[in-house]
């Protein structure tokens, strides 16, 4: 089985250690990997604040990279939401590439949706001390309907004391360019959300997503909330490394 | 148009402000958790009786026939005013047809003049609010106070509603009190018991003395000409049988073919915005009162209001009109809970408000409330009607983008940088001049990772309050070739 | 100012019409509501009990008529209050000797028809302690009396007074048990088809309000306390 991997701009710039994550953990479940040099970014920035044009040639550009792919993995909830929820709506009057965007979007997958549906694991044998608890992205929530995959495989790590989120409702306050365009609202959500992962006396926050980590993360690194902000690819692949 | 009063400070004013009153924020947050738990419990409850064959159908059927009431009410919008109207019209009502704000206000002051009103009593309208009646009333000499309870109280405040449903949501007991005192003549207790009292006892006066009554409409049978009016006091039955001269001010978009289909939306509008299964009192009103009833209003006039609505029909947001008012957007949306209504500033706060305000009032007023959103979907995913707010405001913001109406600085700022990153050449590029850029703000932090505390221009925004990451010396980019050719196991 | 032909006209152009639509366009709502609910007469009863309670109202089961006056009574002395009380002038009330038996307790009776001593029906009501009425059907799902302003279904039928449900402190309803339905569908399907009189109301429990901090109050604008009598 080969898989394409979407490493999305944010892991790309800022947690490139995720994305070797995914590689490696795909690599132990007999999964080819390939890295198309030519992505970028999904264009949800565009998309979101309005200039359609560039979020539909991002979206042209996806299809171009990936044609050739028979699954895109990416380790985004939030990108894999865009991908699959708004490009189909961007090219929905467009008779050339309408179906050609339906067929990627369908072909897209977020990680962890791909580990357990695609490739049906559940316990993949690692191990973490831990008590953590798991924040769900919006968009990988109500767009992809991606709820309990995560779970699923952050239940079967030996050692992780997994305890509710919450109010897993509630946004964090990321929302890409909002989170600099609004920058007040964002962090009054930020306080909010973290009061209530920090409430579970959690010492892991746990996320499939790189957007929410790098806000919440960002917060609690200047207000020194003492949770460690971590990408459910590296737990995992650092797991699999515990003995 | 009823676009902004001159006198509002600026949006981000409004947020800071806002944001720094700790006791409006806890006030959002109780209440709007409280009709969230509320609304949720009765649509569990509802899912489960209708499991059970004991209620009229789960929350899922209930939510698709709504849309199809709404869609083909909308639809059919010119057919079924007329109907509605000839009804009303049949049982003895005048009815009236308000294109603008100030059409509104002329027929009611051309009615409250002719019949000599010097006393309007009021129960609660939205719609009445969005052209500022009240105002227009006062300023021809007119009293007019507000019956709902939470509405008296921000009228006697001089405000605007903060919520939909509870328009006081952000004041204390001690505040509601200090504003009953400046009535009463003396200081008044904060108890709940004596504050409703009072209340009860100075309206219930007012009542008995108005020459009018107002009122909205929360939906209008049209193959009956019947209003129906939802409340929890019994100030919408007050207002509406006690004076004799009773004014409708009705949205045209309230329209719904018949009753059946009234009750499915009537199965939906209380569970969403309180959790309860039916208002305290359900008020059908079909033409003034039949010559020899004992009470009840003599006239009865209905003012169709179109006010922007028609900048919807017909359009891409046209969903955004099968609005039924319940609040249940802004009780989930994580933005209205930090800020209140009054942030907001239009008539209609929250979610709904930032997609409908613009709308109907020009997108250049009100252009920044669609920036307000993390676009969660949490709306969308609350309302009993399932209007996609969340992507109308990203619809919005490339309207205004493409009108220009937004922001000149980001938008240029968004052109060059996705530009940019379209070239797989520059996308690279990008990153090393990031790096770079980044290293020269970064610190490195006890654990070994470098942060910047302190970035210019648009990302100052971000490090007033948070730590931004610096780009990784070696992007994945970079690293591919160290994993390219590494075996799968 | 707009004219009806201005405010149509600008509905139907946004509707792709060139003018209104005078037709009818066949509407059937696509999904037929299913059948559903309680139908056996006690457990009506029972669930429409349950359901005003939770809503602060109280309810009573008498036997026969003769036991309703003395239940008004009892309901007026629990109540601490005296002075006058309105009622419905109304068939639902007819046999149930009830002016004769409050007049005894010390209660003015001031039945709601034309009157003649210059006070309006509706500061009678206002000044009175308590309204009597029937009820014209009553919603066992969700604890509501349905009150209309004149008999359901019957054209000219005379006016019973809106405010006699409405201005009193206590409101008292005698209901019998056979007019309980289970749904409020099944009320707006009666409604549908009949001529509707000037008001229907739906009265479930006694007036509330949470705007003062979230708090409950009980008896707000209208009654305070809900009585109702199952015959």
């Amino acid at each position: 089985m080969r898989v394409s991997l979407f490493v999305t701009c944010l892991a790309d710039h800022f947690y490139p250690e995720v994305g070797e994550a995914v590689v490696h953990l795909l690599r132990r479940h007999g999964v080819s990997v390939d890295f198309p040099a030519g992505q970028t970014c999904c264009g949800q920035p565009a998309w979101n604040t309005g200039h359609q044009d560039e979020a539909k040639a991002f979206a042209l550009q996806y299809l171009k990279t990936f044609e050739n792919s028979e699954y895109i993995v990416m380790p985004s909830g939030s990108c894999a939401g865009h991908v699959r929820y708004f490009y189909p709506q961007m090219f929905k009057n467009d008779k050339e590439f309408f179906k050609p965007i339906c067929d990627i979007a369908d072909r897209t997958y977020e990680f962890s949706e791909f580990m357990v549906k695609v490739l049906g694991l559940k316990d993949i044998g690692a191990t973490y001390k831990a008590k953590a608890v798991y924040h769900n992205n919006c968009h990988m929530n109500r767009e992809l309907g991606v709820r309990d995959e995560p779970l699923e495989l952050l239940r079967h790590v030996r050692g992780l004391e997994l305890v509710d989120n919450p109010r897993p409702e509630l946004c964090c306050g990321f929302g890409g360019a909002f989170s600099v365009k609004m920058p007040e609202i964002s962090t009054a959500m930020a306080d909010e959300k973290i009061g209530t992962l920090a409430s579970t006396q959690a010492d892991l926050l746990i996320s499939a997503d790189g957007g929410c980590l790098m806000h919440m993360g960002g917060r609690m690194g200047r207000t020194g909330v003492q949770m460690r902000p971590i990408h459910l690819a590296q737990l995992l692949w650092e797991g699999v490394q515990k003995k | 148009m009823s676009g902004q009063p001159h006198s509002m400070p600026e949006f981000p004013e409004r947020i800071d402000k806002a944001l720094k009153d700790q006791q409006l924020r806890g006030a959002l947050r109780y209440t709007a958790d409280r009709l969230y738990n509320g609304r949720k419990n009765a649509m569990a409850d509802l899912n489960a009786q209708a499991a059970e064959d004991l209620s009229i159908g789960t929350l899922h059927d209930l939510k698709k026939r709504a849309r199809e009431i709404k869609e083909h009410s909308l639809k059919n919008l010119d057919f079924y005013l007329q109907q509605a109207a000839a009804n009303i019209e049949a049982a003895g009502g005048t009815v009236h047809w308000a294109a603008s704000a100030a059409d509104v206000i002329h027929i009611t002051q051309e009615i409250c003049h002719r019949s000599g009103a010097q006393r309007v009593i009021k129960a609660k309208s939205m719609a009445s609010e969005e052209v500022f009646l009240n105002h227009a009333l006062e300023g021809q000499g007119v009293e007019v106070v507000e019956s709902d309870l939470g509405e008296y109280i921000i009228q006697l405040a001089g405000e605007t509603p903060a919520h939909i449903v509870i328009p006081a949501i952000h004041k204390t007991r001690r505040q509601i009190a200090d504003l009953f005192g400046e009535v009463a003549g003396k200081e008044m207790p904060t108890d709940t018991p004596s504050l409703t009292a009072f209340a009860r006892e100075t309206l219930r006066k007012k009542f008995m003395a108005a020459d009018v009554g107002m009122s909205g409409s929360n939906f209008v049978v049209a193959n009956s000409g019947t209003l129906c009016i939802v409340t929890n006091e019994g100030n919408g039955r007050l207002s509406t049988s006690v004076p004799s001269v009773h004014i409708a001010v009705v949205g045209m978009e309230k329209l719904v073919p018949s009753m059946e289909d009234l009750s499915v939306l009537m199965a939906l509008l209380p569970r969403s915005a309180t959790g309860q299964k039916i208002s305290t009192y359900f008020n059908m009103i079909t033409g003034p009162r039949r010559p020899g009833e004992p009470d009840g209003p003599e006239e009865l006039h209905v003012i169709f209001m179109d006010n922007g609505r028609t900048n919807l029909l017909g359009s891409e947001y046209e969903e955004a009109l099968y609005c039924i008012r319940c609040g249940a957007c802004l009780n989930a949306c994580p933005v209205y809970r930090n800020i209140g209504g009054h942030a907001y500033g239009a008539i209609y706060p929250g979610p709904i408000g930032a997609v409908i305000s613009p709308l109907l009032n020009g997108l250049e007023s009100w252009n920044d409330l669609p920036q307000a959103s993390s676009l969660c979907g949490a709306c969308h995913e609350v309302c009993p009607v399932g209007i996609h707010l969340h992507d109308h405001l990203v619809s919005l913001r490339a309207k205004m983008a493409e009108q220009g109406k937004d922001s000149w600085g980001w938008r240029v700022a968004m052109r060059v940088w996705m530009g940019l990153w379209l070239k797989p050449w520059a996308y690279r590029l990008m990153s090393k001049v990031g790096y770079h850029g980044l290293k020269f703000f970064a610190k490195k932090q006890a654990d070994g990772r470098e942060i910047c505390t302190d970035l210019p221009g648009p990302f100052k925004g971000w490090t007033n309050t948070r730590n931004f990451p610096a780009v990784a010396r070696r992007t994945f980019h970079d690293r591919w070739a160290d994993l390219e050719g590494g075996e799968s196991k | 100012m707009t004219t009806k032909q201005e405010f149509l006209a600008r509905v139907a152009d946004r509707l792709g019409r060139s003018r209104p639509a005078t037709e009818a366009p066949g509407w059937k709502p696509s999904t037929p509501l299913p059948t559903f609910g309680l139908t056996e007469v006690e457990a009506l009863v029972e669930r429409y009990r349950t359901e005003m309670d939770k809503l602060s109202g109280k309810t009573y089961r008498v036997s026969s008529l003769e036991e309703v006056a003395p239940k008004v009574l009892e309901i007026l002395a629990a109540s601490g209050l005296q002075g006058s009380v309105v009622r419905w002038e109304d068939p639902a009330l007819d046999g149930l000797d009830l002016d004769k038996q409050l007049e005894g307790a010390g209660y003015e009776v001031v039945p709601f028809k034309p009157c003649h001593n210059g006070r309006t029906l509706v500061e009678q009501a206002e000044a009175a302690v308590a309204g009597i009425t029937g009820v014209d059907a009553a919603i066992a799902e969700t604890g509501t009396l349905v009150m209309g302003s004149s008999r359901l279904g019957e054209a000219n039928a005379p006016g019973r007074g809106r405010t006699v449900s409405l201005l009193p402190p206590l409101h008292i309803a005698v209901l019998r048990k056979e007019h309980i339905v289970y749904s409020a569908l099944q009320i707006f399907q009666r409604l549908a088809g009949i001529s509707m009189p000037s008001q229907v109301v739906f009265a479930s429990g006694p007036s509330r309000s949470a705007d003062i901090e979230n708090d409950l109050s009980i008896g707000v604008h209208g009654p305070k306390q809900v009585h109702v009598i199952i015959v």
